[in-house]
């Protein structure tokens, strides 16, 4: 195919454009909306900033999850919380992207990093979460699973478990430093909570629901740039055929904490 | 933000509204999807419009974060799927007898199918090369990768979406739609 046909086929692709009902105020009024509600992340959520702060202060000596925690429901209860923690760098909400080297990956350093990723997660999974089952972790990749290449910024894989017998799977996704330009300020919407943390990182708890599909989404965005998310399903996502859903995502926010604030995940050149 | 600076904001978003949804709809062959992805990219434009204004290339700018937008859209946990078959168009060139337009609109229709195919990065390159006619150093900086990953990805891209026309004409041949 010469280049001519190609731009020909993208411009006809485009050309039953259907009409475009754009309203500029209605635009900046809801950028307006959002600028407000980010300035005002800082402060919200209080009760899940404590869960999520304790939760995290647990996850960094990989402290094993409290197995009468609730699995994780969209809401915080007055049950689970702990002492307060209000000393995270505020600042650092709103100060994303860090500054950061540029770093080139080869493919054989990803590999190496995905490698290492699957060791330290068969060593630990139990640890966090204690009754599961035929744990495995399938191949790290990106655009595709086990795709792997040269400068590819971040890396994500499936670690696919079960629970009293029920299948599920956790996705934990490292994003190199540099790799996320929108931090937690573009990513956390409503519902999603953001925290400061006393290391300078930013945890985010972001829920998704639709139908009968429930996932609980932890992020931590990281002092150098690099971001770590975990992400549980109250399904198996990489079963074959249609899954069958449980009441509530299978993981707890405790237990995505510990995967996402987890330091041997890390994107090192 | 100042009166003014609102101002050029919303000349700006007018301006790019339309170019920005085409592009995005390249990228994921889903007009809803599309006209989503172009709204959010200019809110998160809105709140960096003084750094922008500064910039020379605002709607350069304007690509690298559709095209963030886009790829952290795809990267969702419960990502989206994508319409993997674009309408056929409904225009016709009048300017051709029919079974040459005919021709040529399944054509461009089978381009946009196999795009679809490409990996998500390579299909970026693609787009932003040869639709919105970037240079390469442009789009190097909106992809914020090398000049050399820019040729190398688009080398690649053409090449895969070789392939996957092939595949399209095959489905088609045996009645399948593809997804």
């Amino acid at each position: 195919m010469s280049e001519k046909e190609l731009r020909e086929g993208l411009v006809g692709a485009v050309a039953n454009e259907p009409p475009l009902d754009f309203d500029p105020d209605r635009l900046l009024a809801r950028a307006q909306r959002e600028a407000r509600r980010r300035r005002s992340l800082v402060g919200v959520g209080a009760a899940t900033a404590v869960i999520a702060v304790a939760a995290a202060t647990t996850a960094t000596v990989l402290h094993p999850a409290d197995e009468a925690a609730p699995a994780a429901h969209l809401t915080t209860g007055p049950g689970t919380q702990t002492p307060h923690v209000t000393t995270g760098p505020v600042h650092s909400l709103a100060a994303w992207p860090p500054p950061v080297r540029e770093y080139h990956y080869t493919a054989a350093r990803e590999n190496e990093l995905a490698a290492a990723w699957t060791s330290h997660i068969k060593t630990t999974f139990g640890q966090i979460v204690p009754n599961a089952g035929n744990v495995a972790v399938r191949p790290w990749g990106g655009e595709a699973e086990g795709s792997v290449s040269a400068d590819q910024d971040y890396l994500d894989a499936f670690v696919t478990f079960t629970v009293d017998g029920t299948p599920t799977a956790v996705d934990i996704s490292v994003f190199a430093p540099g790799q996320n330009s929108t931090g937690p300020q573009g990513d956390c919407k409503n519902p999603c909570a953001a925290t400061p943390l006393p290391d300078g990182s930013v945890l985010t708890v972001d829920p998704y629901s639709q139908n009968s599909v429930h996932l609980l989404t932890v992020s931590q965005y990281r002092p150098d740039g690099s971001v770590v998310s975990a992400t549980g399903y109250n399904y198996d996502p990489t079963g074959k055929s249609s899954p069958g859903y449980s009441a509530a995502v299978l993981l707890n926010i405790q237990q995505l904490t510990s995967f996402a604030t987890d330091h041997a995940f890390e994107f090192t050149p | 933000m100042r009166r003014e600076d609102e101002d050029r904001f919303r000349e700006f978003a007018v301006r790019q509204a339309a170019p920005l949804r085409r592009c995005a709809y390249l990228f994921c062959g889903d007009w809803h999807l599309a006209e989503d992805l172009m709204q959010t990219s200019l809110v998160k434009i809105y709140r960096a419009w003084p750094k922008v204004t500064r910039q020379d290339a605002t709607g350069n700018y304007a690509r690298t974060v559709l095209l963030r937008t886009w790829l952290d859209e795809k990267r969702r946990p419960w990502r989206r799927s994508e319409v993997g078959r674009a309408d056929v168009p409904d225009v016709i060139d009048s300017g051709l007898g029919p079974a040459l337009a005919a021709e040529r609109s399944w054509r461009r229709d089978l381009v946009h199918q196999a795009l679809l195919r490409v990996p998500p990065r390579q299909r970026a390159v693609l787009v932003l090369r040869f639709f919105d006619d970037l240079s390469i150093a442009e789009t190097a900086e909106a992809m914020r990768c090398s000049e050399g990953t820019v040729k190398s990805q688009a080398a690649r891209g053409l090449a895969n979406l070789r392939v996957a026309m092939a595949q399209v004409e095959a489905d088609e041949a045996h009645g399948r739609v593809a997804s």
